[in-house]
């Protein structure tokens, strides 16, 4: 079964609580994240694996460099449909819908594995970036769309240092 | 992470855009070999490590940025990533994508 070994990395800095009986708690922000190969990229791009994202989103700076017919088509949205909107750290964009040509693929440092047919949201523009404004959002792996489909995501804390640990398997 | 403060990409520069920033990029690009796996992967790792070790970015001061990583350094940060990449890939004389280039929250 080819496992992607999850890069668990951290959200913000942990949040030391109190316990009632005594003693302290620091609880980590974990987040996980794995490597994604898009059709036309020699090097993978990371990305950030968010289960409560319901489609995998990339933002324009990445996916401006795919072939439009040959990495990828356009689904449009059907005729009377408004278009949406979504937000993500802060940023409220509108998007398309595309399904890749070619297969994705996700990747650890010894495992590869292509999905085929994936869909996904790109992101139509990107917010400016100044200082003191958000930067341009990394990719998100969302639940649908064909990327996590079919898989099982592991998560396990290690009851010493309280770190979790995570991975991805396909059958 | 290295003991020097990386540089910071000035942000008070006119902006480009998206496609101007991908077609700089390529003609960047094209003046290099592309890079391998092989050989951007000790960078993803380190970067990871250090992710995952808590010891990337410990006081948060690159929070909401990009950073860009090369031969197991942050060599720079930005908000806008094809900036960042453009910029440390010309004044390193390296292929744009040579560069490790990810997001901290």
């Amino acid at each position: 079964m080819p496992t992607i070994r999850l890069v668990t990395g951290q959200w913000a800095n942990p949040l030391d609580v109190d316990l009632p009986a005594g003693g302290s708690l620091s609880i980590p922000q974990p987040q996980f994240r794995c490597l994604l190969r898009l059709p036309n990229q020699v090097l993978p791009k990371d990305a950030i694996i968010d289960t409560g994202a319901p489609l995998t989103c990339i933002p324009q700076d990445i996916w401006d460099s795919l072939r439009v017919g040959v990495d990828y088509e356009w689904l449009p949205f059907a005729a009377g449909m408004q278009p949406p909107s979504a937000r993500i750290a802060g940023w409220q964009f509108t998007f398309r819908i595309a399904r890749f040509l070619v297969p994705v693929s996700l990747l650890d440092y010894s495992t590869e594995v292509e999905r085929p047919d994936v869909i996904c949201q790109f992101a139509d523009g990107n917010p400016p970036s100044y200082a003191g404004r958000k930067s341009l959002p990394p990719i998100i792996i969302g639940l649908w769309g064909g990327l996590l489909e079919g898989g099982k995501i592991g998560v396990e804390r290690d009851p010493s240092s309280g770190r979790v640990n995570g991975e991805l398997a396909f059958p | 992470m290295t003991g020097t403060e990386p540089d910071t990409v000035p942000t008070n520069e006119p902006e480009l855009s998206i496609q101007e920033y991908t077609a700089l990029l390529k003609e960047l690009g094209q003046q290099f070999l592309m890079p391998t796996w092989e050989e951007v992967k000790p960078d993803w790792q380190w970067v990871h490590g250090r992710m995952e070790a808590g010891t990337l970015d410990p006081e948060g001061k690159w929070s909401d940025r990009h950073i860009a990583v090369y031969q197991g350094q942050v060599i720079g940060s930005d908000t806008n990533p094809l900036r960042l990449r453009l910029t440390k890939a010309r004044e390193l004389g390296i292929h744009p994508e040579r560069l490790v280039i990810t997001y901290l929250f």
